[in-house]
């Protein structure tokens, strides 16, 4: 009787001892499906990449939440409004209004400007010959990422879509009311998600960055709305600086720094 | 003797479920320590990338241009400034930002780390603030604008896209 009761005791012990074990690895598996590039989620970027390279000149309204670090490590959103106005290959224009930020940037295919409106200071300083080469050289001399600077790379003929481990079609959504193409995209370094308008303006809608860099994961959020098809006001590429206001400098980013914060 | 093997194994399944759950708690003390060692500085952190490219691949196409070198030093701060030292030099003694990521003028935060108040005067050449002590009053020379704080002169500059006032001797 007691050889019976410890014989079974025994077995449940061990099959307990076996599922203890074995769960770790089961728990494991399903997450491992990184890595798969989704045919129709490279064809919905590819066709959006396709379609803005064909924008001469564009404008964009964009609604701006971002995440910064404050007190160590708590996450705060900020939030901005850019107005940019895109001519190609060589005029750019962007109005960023955000908290404590109110600044104009300008550049006329000679000289960058930025123009900060709140505390009346301007710094200018020679740039290259096209928009892209400017967008790259201002963020590699200057730390200075210009709002949505992915897309307006994309319709200057740049190949922004690179180092892409893994991609997935996530659905149909809407932005705005307007139907779109939600796609997912993975990097080294971000994890990225793109709503893509459906139909003949395959144009981007809503981004989201995720920086995976960071412990706290941040996120760079952004609509936009385009005008494709008016015209812009070409003074809006040339700077006057106010009569009160003051000339200083670019700080140059040492060259071995290049990748601390954006 | 019997009943010992019995809660010998009645035991072990216990133990082996208590495992996961120890090292499930000790990856989260330890994460929480990464988290303060990599903070520390009250500063308003601006980390998330608003870009898809890696800043390799731009170094790469800027290097390819010429873009990077080209016209160096017209129109910009004569000297590589180490952004993250700066944020050093402004958490610990000059002004800064507060812990909520607010600009902090100069003298105050200095009375805050010093303990005293107004102790603007010891301004070491190099550093840097987010926010001017009061009653500056702004010169011209060579056509870029200075800050005249008493005896300290500073030099706005871009970091970025944010005005920082470093402290120079006075322009000539």
């Amino acid at each position: 009787m007691n050889r019976r009761i410890i014989l079974i005791l025994s077995i449940w012990c061990f099959s307990s001892m076996i599922t203890v074990a074995q769960t770790p690895q089961a728990r494991q598996k399903p997450a491992d499906k990184s890595g798969a590039i989704d045919p129709q989620a490279m064809a919905a970027v590819n066709r959006m990449n396709d379609y803005l390279k064909t924008l001469k000149a564009f404008r964009i309204n964009s609604e701006v939440s971002k995440d910064v670090l404050v007190d160590t490590n708590m996450k705060i959103q900020k939030s901005a409004s850019n107005e940019i106005s895109v001519q190609l290959p060589d005029r750019l224009y962007a109005h960023m209004a955000g908290d404590e930020q109110n600044l104009q940037f300008i550049y006329d295919g000679h000289t960058v400007t930025l123009y900060d409106a709140a505390g009346k200071h301007y710094a200018a300083a020679p740039a290259p010959p096209t928009v892209a080469r400017t967008l790259d050289a201002i963020r590699a001399r200057y730390g200075i990422v210009f709002p949505l600077a992915d897309f307006i790379e994309m319709s200057a003929q740049e190949n922004v879509l690179q180092n892409i481990t893994a991609a997935g079609y996530i659905g149909s959504s809407r932005i705005d009311g307007v139907e779109c193409d939600h796609v997912a995209i993975r990097q080294p370094d971000v994890d990225w998600q793109v709503w893509i308008e459906r139909g003949d303006t395959p144009l981007p809608r809503k981004v989201v960055i995720t920086t995976k860099t960071q412990p706290t994961q941040p996120q760079y959020i952004a609509t936009l709305k385009w005008d494709t098809t008016s015209s812009i006001d070409s003074n809006l590429f040339t700077f006057t600086p106010p009569a009160d206001a003051v000339r200083i400098k670019f700080a140059r980013r040492a060259t071995k720094k290049e990748e601390s914060g954006q | 003797m019997k009943l010992t093997v019995v809660i010998a194994f009645l035991l072990v399944p216990g133990l082996l479920t208590a495992e996961p759950q120890r090292r499930g708690g000790g990856g989260a003390v330890r994460a929480g320590g990464a988290g303060r060692a990599s903070g520390g500085v009250s500063a308003n952190r601006d980390i998330s990338s608003a870009s898809i490219r890696s800043s390799q691949d731009v170094n790469r196409s800027v290097t390819r241009n010429g873009d990077f070198n080209r016209n160096a030093n017209v129109g910009d701060v004569n000297r590589n400034v180490n952004v993250d030292r700066d944020l050093d030099v402004h958490g610990n003694f000059y002004g800064g930002y507060d812990r909520w990521g607010h600009p902090v003028a100069a003298g105050a935060a200095a009375g805050v780390a010093a303990g005293v108040a107004g102790a603007v005067t010891s301004a070491a050449l190099g550093s840097t603030v987010a926010v001017l002590p009061p009653a500056c009053s702004t010169v011209v020379v060579g056509g870029i604008g200075y800050s005249q704080c008493g005896s300290t002169w500073y030099e706005p500059y871009y970091s970025g896209t944010t005005v920082q006032y470093m402290v120079v001797s006075p322009p000539q």
